[in-house]
């Protein structure tokens, strides 16, 4: 074994060129963890809202709550049922929900996107916890009041505290701020759903979500909805139904594929041409050491750890400059409901090492053809080159 | 040309080098005239509605809400309204989730009027006028599902609570509509049962100079309904689709620039390396009368081959691998049409010569400012 000094020495002796390899494999890295930051970031901002706790009722054949109608007889119906479980204060963990989305004006392009609006009761917030507000107060029962997503209020006109804006005859006013912990939530605004059922001339919801006791409670449920003809309801868990949404979103999912696909060719492509002539100029020096009685195998695997080495600097790099993608804070329009997702660039730990495992078996990869062409080098021919 | 053969056999002299040179090139400009085509792609579609002389009447409150029939018979009495026509998206799909594309239901009698630029075998025309439930499938479209005419085939639900079952009765030719079905307003009433709500209103204006006009009349008649309205022309209307999705222009520019810089980097290392070794030679050729400029313009050629014969490679490679696979049927319907422009390939070519220039740029004029005696001393 070839100490690895040997290797770092032959780096530094070329600093220009080790450094540039870097960078060069550090961009290409930088860019892959990136988007996949970006399909992380509304991936998680739509999934993580649903729980498995939770069965969630919509129409049949419905693919999202903006197109699901649950009358108000169906929910009268279902609270009844028997395995719901019971709030503290003996009130069923049903919550119905009415969803309408409105366009609203964006800071960065006036002619906006769609934005959902959830109507919703007291129970809503018992059933996620993890709604909560942050700024201003909570809308009143029957009033024209919202609260919206930090997150929408940061990129929307007219959506900050105080402010109003009006749809048709109504207006409505915005009395606080929440955040939902990056779920679909902090892509929402919520009010009193009785308040916007009239507002919209709506006498039904658009959803139920339920909880079971227990498991055997979220079966049995579930086929009694299911069952009950008079319904015509569907019922999948909460975390089913968010889950589904992603197909909305296939678009990002094509896109990272192409990117990493692409740059990993690139990276490999990279490596091997510096790799080549990394040992072009030391033949003589590789001949030597094959002379003083290293093996082939052993030159072969100095090369692919120097290689690797690199690369593995210049996935440190890309990681590096990919760190700040995670302060942006954007939105896409997920197709399956017709409206806006924010979402943040997120590299957490997965993201990271899949970069940088990217950028390692990349180098192994680029420098196994220079490592056998080194290791092949016929001693007498080497030794003699000027 | 006197010198065509020393730069050939200098851009060989190394022929793994060159190789390998040349293919990352051809790689990353493959990727980038791809992202590029898919932002021409896009604004295509964007563009699609320029010159149709129609305007779109849409809920201002949002996409999903639906506008009463009342509104209809409001802007037909407008002055400058050929006609109108209401068109309701569904959103269903055939057999699997993934076969997504985009189906309407229309106001069929009014296709000749509003929808003029679609072209249909008037016998088909009248068939699927004839048919309450029959379907007219844009010619791209009956492809990509190995349908036939007199097809009988089910979609699948997913906004409304019926499943479309539908006679295909013609088909249609558009320039930039290559993947819808439409089928007849009459069916989607039966079947929902509502015959007072639609999502758009399209409406046929004479001259083009009003619709700007008339989409303000439109907007300020209803403004004050419980159902104000949203007026668009119609190439406005696929770029508010367009712009929903998030600002991919950026985000492709960004990746693209990183990616050209990347390559940067790297023929840059590959062309010094290649300088270096020419020390002594380049030496000799001065030293036998070559002037400096002639030997910076021969090695800067030679880098410039080399960069623009790898981007070459990857652009029109690019460019012929979508004529010939369909690409609409790869990508599920997401991308119709695709292919490379010559403005992308344009655009690719200049990029790669940038890449030659600013990578071989320093390691040239380096190598051919070394005075010759230091080039002669000097052991490589």
């Amino acid at each position: 074994m070839i100490p690895l000094k040997y290797n770092i020495g032959n780096l530094t002796a070329r600093r220009v060129s080790t450094l540039m390899t870097i960078l060069g494999i550090g961009v290409v890295i930088a860019v892959m963890i990136s988007m996949m930051a970006l399909q992380n970031g509304v991936h998680s901002a739509v999934v993580s809202s649903g729980s498995k706790d939770n069965l969630m009722v919509m129409r049949e054949g419905a693919a999202a709550e903006l197109s699901s109608w649950v009358t108000k007889d169906a929910f009268r119906i279902i609270r009844a049922l028997p395995g719901i479980a019971k709030e503290s204060s003996g009130a069923p963990m049903i919550s119905p929900e009415l969803v309408i989305i409105f366009k609203i004006p964006k800071r960065d392009d006036p002619k906006g996107s769609n934005v959902l609006m959830r109507g919703v009761t007291p129970m809503a917030f018992t059933m996620r916890p993890y709604v909560k507000l942050i700024e201003g107060r909570m809308f009143k029962p029957g009033l024209n009041e919202v609260i919206v997503a930090r997150r929408i209020r940061d990129r929307f006109v007219n959506t900050a505290i105080g402010d109003s804006f009006q749809f048709g005859s109504q207006k409505y006013n915005v009395v606080g701020v929440f955040d939902a912990q990056a779920t679909a939530f902090d892509s929402e605004m919520w009010c009193d759903s009785d308040f916007l059922g009239q507002a919209r001339k709506r006498d039904a919801y658009s959803s139920l979500i339920v909880r079971p006791i227990d498991r055997g409670a979220f079966e049995s449920l579930k086929a009694a909805i299911k069952g009950d003809n008079r319904l015509k309801l569907d019922v999948k868990s909460e975390y089913q139904y968010y889950a589904d949404q992603t197909n909305g979103l296939a678009g990002i999912v094509i896109l990272v594929a192409i990117v990493t696909f692409f740059m990993t060719i690139g990276a490999i492509l990279g490596t091997m041409n510096t790799m080549f002539s990394a040992i072009a100029s030391r033949g003589r020096e590789l001949a030597t050491m094959r002379a003083l009685g290293f093996k082939r195998r052993t030159i072969l695997l100095s090369v692919i750890v120097e290689s690797a080495f690199v690369s593995l600097l210049g996935g440190l790099a890309g990681l590096l400059l990919a760190l700040p993608v995670n302060m942006i804070s954007t939105g896409t329009t997920n197709f399956e409901t017709f409206s806006e997702v924010a979402f943040n660039f997120r590299v957490d730990a997965q993201v990271a090492i899949t970069g940088i495992v990217i950028a390692l078996i990349a180098g192994i990869i680029g420098g196994a053809l220079p490592a056998i062409s080194a290791a092949r080098m016929p001693i007498t021919k080497a030794l003699r080159e000027i | 040309m006197r010198f065509a053969k020393l730069i050939r056999r200098n851009l060989f002299r190394n022929k793994l080098r060159a190789i390998l040179t040349m293919l990352l090139l051809a790689v990353i400009f493959f990727f980038v005239a791809t992202l590029l085509a898919i932002l021409d792609n896009f604004e295509e579609f964007s563009n699609s509605g320029a010159g149709s002389n129609r305007i779109v009447v849409q809920s201002a409150i949002s996409l999903a809400t639906l506008l009463p029939y009342s509104h209809e018979q409001k802007i037909r009495q407008l002055p400058g309204v050929v006609d109108t026509a209401k068109l309701q998206w569904i959103g269903a799909y055939y057999k699997e989730k993934s076969n997504f594309f985009a189906n309407f239901a229309i106001d069929g009698e009014k296709m000749a009027s509003v929808w003029d630029d679609y072209k249909i075998d008037p016998k088909q025309r009248a068939d699927f006028l004839a048919d309450r439930r029959g379907a007219l499938v844009a010619e791209a479209l009956m492809k990509r599902f190995g349908w036939k005419v007199g097809d009988r085939i089910t979609l699948k639900r997913q906004i409304f609570a019926f499943d479309p079952e539908l006679t295909i009765r013609g088909t249609f030719v558009h320039p930039v509509d290559t993947g819808s079905l439409f089928f007849p307003m009459e069916y989607f009433e039966h079947a929902t049962g509502d015959r007072s709500e639609v999502g758009t209103f399209w409406v046929k204006v004479k001259d083009p100079k009003q619709m700007a006009a008339l989409s303000q009349q439109i907007d300020a008649m209803f403004k004050n309904s419980d159902y104000p309205t949203e007026t668009f022309t119609e190439k406005e209307f696929q770029q508010n689709f367009m712009s929903m999705m998030g600002n991919v222009k950026l985000l492709f520019t960004a990746v693209s620039s990183c990616a050209i810089f990347m390559v940067v980097l790297l023929a840059a290392i590959t062309m010094s390396m290649s300088a270096r070794e020419r020390v002594t030679e380049i030496a000799v050729l001065k030293a036998i009368g070559f002037e400096q400029r002639l030997v910076l313009g021969l090695m800067l050629t030679e880098f410039l081959l080399l960069t623009m014969i790898g981007g070459a490679l990857g652009c029109f490679g690019a460019h012929y691998l979508y004529a010939f696979v369909d690409m609409g049927k790869v990508t599920q319907g997401f991308l119709q049409n695709f292919g490379i422009h010559t403005k992308t390939l344009v655009v690719c070519m200049i990029a790669s010569a940038g890449v030659g220039l600013i990578a071989g740029g320093l390691p040239a004029l380096r190598a051919s400012n070394l005075r010759v005696v230091d080039g002669l001393r000097r052991v490589v």
